[in-house]
């Protein structure tokens, strides 16, 4: 017995409401539940089964919403597996918990503190090079974000589906860790040419602020606050001279 | 009007940060933008969302656990844009974006409370779905699903218009009498925020490429 095609489709399209309905008892269980559901019931025609089936997956779960697919397509692939009596409903369950946590991990690491950081980065040296087109930065932003979430998504679903648990060693092969590496240096790298030019020019005093500006965050200072003392310290030194 | 279309367009987009993908339709670049084009002011709004981004780089869209920094750049918008009225002639333009952004971070972080308390009372959509789970159907989830993006989304409505009316007075009373030497240090602190943004990205950058300087360098693998 195997899943047809148009049920897998589906199920990796649904992994977008993986926090529509998120707890705080059971986080995403559901909505991996929800996402999971045309496979499952694709391969139970009767509805006992099927409820069987969706009740082992309604335990706590948590992973990142971006690398879900891999975990969806592995657990497509083995539920199939379960259906033919090849595998256990606890062997799902240990490779579904074994690998949530590692793919939340790299989906952190790579999507919230590497790629959105980088893909501002690019917005910010856009809106620079074409001041006349700045809000079209916007629109770079959301494409270049969103182009490799989805492609980790739909790429993801069918690497897990078609290597199952084999696909850690797939995953292995992108090198991910290096990837973060060269986008950080990079980023870095554009945030500084937006700051260095400015619209009179190339500029190094922004350079001088963006040092004490970052000695203060090393101490530990959140930007919200630093912002706030910046205003207050201006307001106070324009007070101070206009006194003088 | 457009203070209206403001609220329903941040309304729509907050969804994404509470119920779906995300996107990140509802992070501060796009909304900046969004609302800049829309009252007419896109320089000005593209900046306030490169700001608040830059910021907040380091705050997920994750839902409720993290407040909605897009709402701190909406809010800003609006009075910065909505308020031009009630602005002191002569002022630097500075001045006015800088109290605007600075009023709308403590009503955005408040936000969460009430995020928090969404969330927690959702649990009766996720409660039915659930039980629609254990009985195999999946319809009580389309069903709780669609509920939770109207609550949301209504959530989203309600709190920008009591934060957009409460800040609205602060900035009202603030906006005529501000010039002088206070909106000139408001308007160097505006200069020079771009900065601390940048700022802000180096100590993200550097400090996850200290981390992984060994990674610079070609390893050898095990044998």
């Amino acid at each position: 017995m195997s899943v047809p095609v148009r049920p897998l489709v589906s199920s990796c399209a649904r992994s977008v409401f993986l926090n529509g309905l998120l707890t705080v008892q059971r986080a995403q269980s559901l909505g991996f539940t929800f996402s999971l559901w045309p496979v499952l019931k694709s391969l139970y025609a009767r509805r006992d089964e099927r409820a069987r089936a969706a009740r082992a997956h309604l335990g706590y779960f948590s992973t990142h919403p971006y690398t879900v697919g891999v975990l969806l397509g592995v657990v497509a692939g083995l539920e199939e597996e379960k259906a033919r009596g090849e595998r256990s409903t606890e062997d799902v369950l240990a490779a579904r918990s074994a690998m949530a946590g590692p793919l939340a991990a790299i989906g952190e690491g790579f999507f919230w503190s590497t790629w959105l950081p980088f893909s501002l980065a690019v917005a910010l040296v856009a809106a620079m090079v074409f001041p006349n087109r700045a809000g079209e930065a916007a629109a770079l932003f959301l494409l270049l974000f969103n182009a490799p979430h989805l492609g980790a998504r739909i790429s993801g679903f069918y690497l897990g589906y078609r290597y199952k648990t084999q696909v850690v060693d797939k995953l292995a092969l992108l090198r991910v860790q290096r990837a973060m590496v060269a986008l950080t240096a990079l980023g870095a790298a554009l945030a500084a040419v937006r700051l260095a030019v400015g619209p009179a020019g190339v500029t190094l005093r922004p350079f001088l602020w963006a040092g004490v500006f970052w000695g203060f965050l090393r101490l530990g200072l959140r930007p919200s606050v630093l912002a706030a003392g910046t205003a207050a310290v201006c307001v106070v030194y324009s007070l101070a001279k206009a006194a003088l | 009007m457009t203070g209206l279309l403001s609220a329903l367009l941040y309304g729509l987009l907050a969804i994404d940060h509470f119920a779906g993908g995300p996107f990140l339709l509802s992070r501060p670049l796009v909304l900046g933008a969004l609302l800049g084009a829309l009252w007419g002011r896109p320089a000005e709004g593209l900046a306030l969302g490169l700001l608040g981004e830059s910021l907040w780089v380091l705050v997920p869209p994750a839902g409720p656990a993290q407040w909605d920094t897009g709402l701190a750049v909406a809010l800003a918008c609006v009075w910065a844009f909505g308020w031009e009225g009630a602005q002191k002639a002569g002022t630097p333009r500075g001045a006015f974006l800088a109290v605007a952004f600075l009023t709308g971070i403590p009503f955005a972080v408040a936000a969460k409370r009430v995020d928090v308390w969404v969330r927690r009372n959702t649990r009766l959509f996720a409660d039915y779905a659930r039980a629609g789970f254990n009985h195999g159907v999946s319809g009580p989830f389309w069903n709780g699903l669609g509920m939770s993006i109207v609550l949301w989304g209504f959530k989203s409505l309600v709190v920008f218009f009591v934060a957009e009316n409460l800040g609205g007075l602060v900035c009202g009373a603030v906006y005529p009498r501000l010039g002088g030497p206070v909106a000139e240090g408001l308007d160097q602190a505006w200069a020079l925020w771009p900065a601390l943004g940048a700022a802000t990205l180096w100590h993200l950058f550097f400090g996850r490429l200290g981390k992984n300087w060994k990674s610079w360098f070609p390893t050898r693998g095990p044998a």
